[in-house]
């Protein structure tokens, strides 16, 4: 992670900020055991420190700073989460974190005025160790401008709430009020096997209280029942309102595809209609109508922190490289959401994740085997050759160990490699096919089953 | 007579007053596109919200709703992050195929990579417990149907190891190797399971040729297939004769 030990550090504001740790795959790793969550986040942001002079280099580790002080940091993301506000700079993995408690007021700066029409929007955090930050928004691609504005508004709103809610106190609020319940300050006057009862009554009682209000009233299961027939109806007037709006919809995906041609061969004044286009796809899509033709993205910023988790959660333990470098898609979604939980991932979400690995250059990519098409994650420094060689050498030991002659001939199997590799079988399959086109293995098909022997032809023409 | 042959109305102006009008129209079209798109969105989360409840619970209101969308052309399970996202719709199939990859996976060994929708649906019933999610907080237990398991493996077959359904005679079969299966074995595994001729689930290789016809060839070279993926298990008895049973067709005692 960060920079290696000998290349000195920048000294900029973000190197001057409390340090913070990032996954190997440069995601921030939150405290989710005080129940950190991330809640906004923007790219392309600024870091500036206004006042005069630089800022004291951080206590723990003072050496290793480049003498040169700039006081501008371009190119961050900004993450907002419940309990600080993190910018990262991804292309050189270092982060700086500004935790609430010592942010004084957060307050927007910038925007258009009478002087300045396009001056930058900012956000301008006081802060008790830092002095005055300035985080600047320098929005997206299309729409710079007007992109920074929304970027910068939807950040502060996020700032505001979580600085009003506290969430960094949430553990001594908590221990408060489980001491000030009704269950444990009554049962603190009873004894024995009394008060053991008296105190799980009066916490069921509490809990259901808890889930009612929580979920909002539960005037719903008494209705169920007699509200049965009466979703049928809803479904069906639902549908008569629906259809023909979706159908006006499926009209304008003819169109958008005219639009797209037209744009793709003239692009001065068709590009307004082209954003435009581009708006009401991504509207579509939002909507789950893929149907409405969806050009490649770039890759949404979702699917860009999903393939940075995939990765981290396969590279945590080890998980790739103890199952060969190979996974199939199959074992990654069910293991990757049994892990999760809840939030779950869609296998297209999966897809679209691992498109993108390859160009973020996470170190493992998709891989699809022509012949049968299975769909795998392959580590990037899995080889062919050495794999094939691998098995070459396990037929060959196989064909040395007879104990007898008639019953044992030798070869290696599916289940075999398997068992031995400890790798899935339908990897094994694959593995075992590849090394055979390599001309490491020969195959014997019969009836029961499929054998793989080393190719002696290689060996026999080769001396 | 010469101005007639300029054309009458808008064609007097010529090519680019037509481009212009028609510009005008699409950029009308595209904003009542949107307007469209965006009503749409408000009726259907205002449906989400109210019917939450139900979706999640009955098994059969479930089925018409994803019928209903899928008649719309929208694809409620395509992200998790999108608009649908807010069902919660999309955190119960995605555990469901999970699930349903994990059954599949186990009994592999056993039948070869094919089984019934409907063992599938018994196995969760029953064994249940032992595919629970550990986060998962619903203490009742929910009840699959076939259709939200055929729904699931629909999901994981973009996932490219080969899942699929497929429909043999009465009983929908759901398919977990990338092996292929063609027309020949699609008949034995149909007649298999047929309970007119023989007994259910078991075959030899007379009872093809009375039904179907075959020479003796083409029978042994299907049902050789078959054993060589582990679908069809031989049986020889005492006296040589040969019958094919298929464990994927056997039903579990109740």
């Amino acid at each position: 992670m960060a920079s290696s030990n000998n290349k000195p550090r920048r000294w900029s504001p973000l190197t001057c900020l409390g340090t913070t740790n990032l996954s190997p795959s440069g995601l921030i790793q939150l405290e989710s055991d005080a129940g950190e969550v991330e809640t906004q986040c923007r790219t392309n942001c600024e870091l500036r420190y206004e006042g005069s002079g630089p800022l004291p280099k951080p206590v723990d580790n003072s050496s290793g700073f480049t003498d040169f002080w700039t006081a501008i940091d371009v190119n961050l993301s900004c993450h907002v989460t419940t309990h600080r506000i993190v910018l990262v700079d991804e292309k050189e993995s270092i982060a700086g974190s500004i935790p609430y408690p010592l942010v004084h007021t957060a307050e927007g700066k910038g925007g258009p005025s009478f002087r300045s029409p396009k001056a930058s929007y900012k956000i301008e955090l006081n802060t008790l160790a830092w002095g005055e930050l300035l985080i600047v928004f320098r929005g997206g691609e299309r729409h710079p401008y007007s992109q920074s504005g929304k970027d910068r508004d939807a950040a502060l709103t996020a700032i505001h709430r979580a600085q009003k809610r506290k969430a960094w106190e949430d553990r001594e609020r908590q221990a408060a009020k489980e001491a000030a319940r009704p269950s444990q300050t009554i049962t603190a006057r009873k004894v024995g096997v009394d008060a053991i009862m008296t105190k799980n009554k009066l916490l069921l009682k509490e809990n259901a209280n808890l889930a009612e209000t929580a979920f909002g009233g539960n005037n719903k299961t008494t209705k169920h029942v007699s509200k049965k027939k009466g979703n049928q109806e809803d479904i069906d007037a639902f549908m008569r309102e629906a259809t023909p709006l979706l159908k006006v919809i499926q009209k304008y995906t003819s169109t958008i595809e005219r639009e797209r041609r037209a744009a793709a061969s003239s692009n001065n004044d068709a590009a307004k209609q082209h954003n435009d286009t581009e708006k009401l796809v991504a509207m579509l899509e939002n909507m789950g109508m893929t149907s409405a033709l969806s050009e490649k993205q770039s890759g949404s910023m979702y699917h860009k922190q999903l393939a940075r988790q995939i990765v981290d959660f396969l590279r945590h333990n080890d998980k790739l490289t103890k199952a060969g470098g190979m996974m199939t898609l199959t074992d990654v979604y069910c293991l990757f959401n049994r892990a999760r939980g809840t939030n779950m991932i869609s296998p297209d979400d999966l897809l679209k994740a691992l498109d993108l690995m390859k160009d973020l250059g996470l170190g493992m990519s998709r891989r699809s085997f022509q012949s049968s098409g299975v769909l795998v994650i392959q580590d990037d420094a899995f080889d062919d050759e050495v794999m094939a060689k691998k098995l070459a050498d396990l037929a060959s030991s196989s064909m040395k160990q007879k104990a007898e002659p008639i019953d044992d001939i030798g070869g290696i199997t599916v289940i075999d490699v398997s068992r031995t590799l400890k790798i899935p079988a339908l990897l094994a399959n694959e593995q075992l096919q590849s090394a055979e086109q390599m001309g490491w293995l020969c195959r014997d098909s019969t009836i029961e089953g499929m054998r793989y022997f080393p190719n002696l032809f290689q060996a026999a023409t080769s001396c | 007579m010469a101005h007639r042959r300029r054309g009458v109305g808008v064609g007097r102006a010529g090519a680019a007053a037509y481009k212009k009008k028609a510009e005008e129209l699409n950029a009308v079209n595209l904003e009542s596109a949107m307007e469209t798109v965006q009503k749409l969105e408000t009726k259907l989360s205002d449906f989400a919200k109210v019917h939450k409840n139900e979706i999640q619970l009955d098994p059969a209101f479930r089925a018409k709703f994803l019928q209903m969308c899928a008649l719309l052309g929208v694809d409620i399970l395509s992200s998790e992050k999108g608009f649908w996202g807010k069902l919660g719709m999309g955190d119960f199939f995605y555990e469901l195929s999970v699930k349903v990859a994990e059954v599949c996976l186990a009994s592999r060994s056993r039948n070869g990579g094919i089984i019934r929708v409907g063992e599938v649906n018994e196995i969760l019933s029953q064994r249940g417990t032992r595919f629970k999610f550990a986060n998962s907080s619903k203490s009742k237990k929910t009840s699959y149907s076939d259709d939200d398991i055929i729904t699931a493996v629909k999901k994981l077959s973009a996932l490219g190891s080969g899942f699929r359904t497929v429909t043999v005679g009465r009983s929908v079969m759901i398919i977990s190797v990338p092996e292929e299966l063609d027309g020949d074995h699609m008949q034995i595994l149909n007649l298999a399971q047929d309970d007119s001729h023989g007994s259910y689930g078991v075959i030899t290789i007379r009872d093809i040729k009375a039904t179907l016809s075959w020479d003796e060839d083409r029978c042994e070279r299907a049902l050789q297939k078959l054993m060589g993926k582990g679908m069809v298990w031989l049986d020889i008895n005492n006296d040589g004769k040969k019958s094919y049973w298929f464990p994927s067709l056997w039903k579990m005692n109740t």
